[in-house]
């Protein structure tokens, strides 16, 4: 009976233990992430899209000041996803409100709700947005299918009061802004199919631009779509939201000068500091706060980082493994 | 009757959400009051999913089972997370609304973050392990895989695999995508066919 040589390399290196690999897919994360590494990158033309249209919706409403267009965004994520998908939520609030478009926004997901309403608070800060003027985030966007619809109409028969408890007929953006005939671009951001919903719906019946922002995973099955036209944009995984955030930050330097910590520190100098309802955000920085609002201009290009030599880590073994696959199977036939 | 009435309040609904989408008419009377219904209507689908859980793990308690333990976990993050979120909604300034709001960021956020996370650690173990090119296929999906890696953080003298990535992503990956997704769409509505016509049952249970 042929015995088999345990002691061939190849079947060392196939016999690697799980927690090795493992172990070293925790180094190969974390010490981009401790070292602060931080990766630019190319931008593709599905994210620039998503930009030029925001800024032609800029130029619209500066032709139009007294019909401004929103853009309405859909948190459709939750805090599985949100280490994808927050920057990209960063990166699309700091365009709108660095360019004052009015932005009007629901989480489809209940576990989504909280994270979208703090995401926006937060971005609204550090542009000193007034909540229910600037922006409105009205919640739980819940049965899904229903609520697009009801934007096609009135979205105030659908949701009576926000989710801070406002009646939505007193917020003034709603008064002005309530369907989807003053809604210049829908973006959806999510881990799931509900982009796919958004254009049957917003697309599809009432003729929408929509634009996607999904996880790396997601983000093939859209393509089709953006050939087609009924998406114009797609931010895929962090390396999207990393595109965006460089163009967002372009601009932000272009028009808050290239000090963003003494534009932070003087923001809310002589402004009418009552229009600001502390329950949403206090008018005033903190440094510590202004440390943070700083870092989280980086987020998608710190987080493409650890991608990066995960991905080459991820490689590394693919190939190793292979070479010892193929070099038992050679010795196997021998 | 009994198996009657539910097909043909069926029939009826589907032949009222057809006529909704081709008329204009019907959109501009009866879409809002139509939504509202649903909206209504669905708000019981959670009624009846916090029964069901609660059933389940009640039965899994009474009967000692020997995963008890969780289901003590899932009652108590159940009813913990509810009290306080509702009173917190409506004492917008009191503590309850801290501690709610304390309860997702630092317990809901991480607990969700980190079970996508251990992805990595799985996908690292499964490249090793199973990502073979056995087959000529297998060959074509790891180097198409290896390339798109490549790509998705492709910088400098890499940047060719970032080109090829997005030709992959815009050419093949888009007609097999738009394969799947029409024979999907097709399935789907001859699924709604069916149950509108009564021919597929099965949503009624009863095991016929």
């Amino acid at each position: 009976m042929m015995t088999k040589d345990k002691n061939t390399w190849y079947d060392k290196l196939l016999a690697i233990p799980k927690p090795v690999i493992y172990i070293i897919m925790f180094f190969v994360v974390a010490l981009p992430v401790l070292f602060k590494m931080q990766v630019s990158t190319y931008v593709t033309d599905e994210v620039q899209r998503i930009y030029d249209h925001m800024e032609q919706l800029y130029q619209y409403n500066q032709e139009n000041p007294e019909n401004k267009k929103a853009i309405f965004i859909a948190f459709d994520y939750d805090p599985a996803t949100m280490a994808e998908l927050d920057p990209m939520a960063f990166a699309t609030l700091r365009h709108a409100f660095l360019r004052g478009i009015p932005v009007i926004a629901w989480s489809g997901l209940p576990t989504g709700v909280d994270l979208g309403e703090q995401d926006m608070h937060l971005i609204a800060k550090d542009y000193g947005a007034v909540y229910g003027q600037d922006y409105v985030f009205l919640g739980y966007g819940y049965p899904f299918v229903q609520a697009i619809i009801a934007l096609a109409t009135d979205v105030k028969t659908f949701f009576a009061s926000d989710k801070a408890g406002n009646d939505t007929r007193d917020l003034p953006l709603l008064k002005n802004i309530y369907n989807f005939n003053r809604i210049g671009l829908v973006f959806s951001m999510s881990g799931t199919s509900y982009p796919e919903s958004w254009v049957t719906y917003a697309n599809g019946l009432y003729g929408k631009m929509v634009v996607t922002g999904s996880t790396a995973v997601s983000a093939a099955k859209y393509y089709p779509f953006l050939q087609t036209n009924q998406m114009i944009g797609l931010m895929g995984g962090l390396k999207g939201a990393a595109e965006y955030e460089q163009l967002v930050e372009r601009l932000e330097k272009e028009l808050n000068g290239k000090d963003t910590r003494a534009y932070m520190e003087t923001l809310y100098d002589g402004k009418d500091l009552s229009q600001y309802n502390t329950a949403y955000y206090t008018p005033e920085f903190t440094s510590e706060e202004i440390q943070l609002s700083l870092a989280r201009r980086n987020t998608a290009r710190q987080g493409m980082a650890p991608q990066a030599t995960a991905h080459f880590y991820v490689i590394i073994l693919i190939i190793i493994g292979n070479i010892a696959y193929f070099a038992r199977m050679r010795n196997n036939k021998r | 009757m009994k198996r009657q009435l539910p097909v043909i309040i069926t029939f009826i609904f589907a032949v009222i959400g057809i006529l909704l989408q081709i008329s204009p008419i019907m959109q501009d009377r009866f879409i809002d009051p139509i939504n509202s219904w649903i909206a209504s209507i669905s708000s019981f689908a959670v009624i009846i999913g916090l029964a069901s859980l609660v059933r389940h793990h009640a039965t899994k308690i009474r009967r000692k089972h020997k995963d008890q333990f969780f289901s003590f976990v899932t009652f108590t993050a159940l009813v913990v997370m509810a009290t306080v979120s509702i009173i917190g909604y409506y004492h917008p300034n009191s503590l309850w609304k801290d501690f709610a709001d304390n309860l997702y960021r630092h317990i809901m956020v991480p607990l969700n973050a980190t079970m996508f996370a251990l992805l990595a650690f799985y996908i690292s173990s499964a490249a090793y392990r199973a990502f073979r090119a056995r087959t000529w296929l297998a060959g074509t999906l790891l180097v198409s895989g290896f390339i798109v890696m490549l790509g998705r953080v492709a910088f400098g003298p890499l940047m060719i695999f970032g080109d090829v990535t997005n030709w992959l992503m815009l050419i093949p990956n888009t007609a097999a995508m738009r394969g799947i997704m029409i024979g999907v769409g097709l399935g789907m509505v001859a699924t709604a066919i069916k149950i509108m016509l009564g021919i597929e049952r099965s949503y009624l249970g009863g095991g016929e």
